[in-house]
């Protein structure tokens, strides 16, 4: 995705209280735009997730240049990164789901190599096809 | 008790598993399947209670929400990388939808599943969090499409790029959309090693993918079932 490892060292030159202060102020403008896509997505008239909403907006206002990279740079890069983390909790919600896996585990191992292995090929092919056409 | 050791002790196996994947890099060593693994037999054999667990980690769960909305960062990092191929990537992240959604919801219930099964099924080739969203509001089992989430990125990246020589996609721009569509970040990080180029279509294609799949996947659910 990006260098995360150049973007860390530009930051450990920062000193102590400038690096707090960078830290939350990306952090802020993250919760400001996830607040304002989940008060956009109650008043939708249909479920839609306010953190995809979120993202929109923030992507319009980075390229509006509403928002500055930098801004978000640090925090968001150190989110990104252990953002696997966050989902530790919700995977071990599985321990609730043990009967529904074992009655299914053909059904789930047959969707996990059929579906991946099918995306991979047909989508592989029809960009592969698409942009063949584009450059002719 | 638990609910002020689940915290700690999810971050401490967390980064142990982290730093045993970075000794040993092997796939089914990635630091989520191992710690979640760790997590479930630590449960299984001291019958823990998952709710008090839940509580004690809703720091980290609290997390989740942010960590969609920071994804709009590399989608604008990248975009000047593809400006000009972006039609063809979003015809080729829809038709990805479209087969994640008509596999899961129609195939996997003739072999035997469950709507919920399936649902759960629907979302397991985008990035984690958004899977999660599509999952909770097709009715699915949000954990289930967690663990599939991971699976499916670790079985992508291993093997997409002998597949690819297999049915020959040698285009690399090709090999990078179709890895994003299919294995999400984990392929995403599997193919930029190799190549830089299939590494930032690969990692816009998972993005457009996923924003695709929330929007579309719970209204075709609300019109078909």
């Amino acid at each position: 995705m990006m260098n995360f490892n150049t973007l860390f060292l530009q930051f450990k030159k920062f000193k102590p209280v400038d690096k707090i202060v960078d830290f939350s102020r990306g952090f802020l403008i993250i919760l400001l735009f996830l607040s304002v896509g989940k008060l956009i997505s109650s008043y939708l008239p249909f479920s839609f997730p306010g953190s995809i909403l979120g993202l929109l907006l923030l992507f319009s206002a980075l390229n509006l240049r509403l928002i500055k990279v930098e801004w978000i740079m640090i925090s968001g890069s150190l989110l990104l990164k252990y953002m696997a983390l966050l989902f530790v909790p919700v995977g071990v919600g599985l321990t609730n789901h043990f009967a529904l896996i074992f009655d299914h585990w053909f059904v789930i191992t047959f969707s996990f190599f059929f579906t991946t292995l099918l995306i991979l090929l047909s989508v592989g092919h029809l960009y592969q096809f698409l942009n063949k056409k584009e450059d002719l | 008790m638990l609910f002020y050791l689940a915290l700690p002790c999810t971050l401490l196996i967390f980064f142990a598993s982290k730093a045993l994947y970075a000794i040993k890099p092997w796939a089914i060593f990635h630091p989520f399947l191992l710690s979640v693994g760790s997590l479930l037999l630590l449960h299984y054999f001291l019958k823990l209670d998952y709710l008090e667990y839940a509580r004690g980690t809703s720091l980290l769960t609290a997390l989740l929400e942010p960590a969609i909305v920071i994804l709009a960062l590399p989608l604008y990092l990248q975009l000047h990388l593809i400006k000009e191929k972006f039609n063809i990537i979003v015809s080729a992240c829809l038709l990805a939808v479209l087969i994640a959604f008509s596999c899961a919801l129609f195939l996997m219930p003739l072999l035997g599943a469950d709507l919920v099964t399936a649902a759960s099924l629907a979302g397991q080739h985008v990035t984690t969090p958004i899977a999660m969203e599509i999952s909770d509001s097709l009715n699915g089992i949000p954990s289930l499409t967690a663990a599939m989430v991971v699976c499916v990125g670790i079985f992508g990246g291993s093997i997409g790029l002998v597949f690819y020589k297999l049915c020959g996609i040698k285009d690399n721009q090709a090999q990078g959309v179709a890895m994003g569509c299919a294995a999400h970040a984990l392929g995403t990080a599997k193919i930029m090693e190799t190549d830089k180029v299939a590494g930032a279509f690969a990692s816009i294609s998972l993005i457009i993918c996923a924003i695709l799949s929330a929007i579309l996947m719970p209204l075709l659910y609300a019109v078909l079932f």
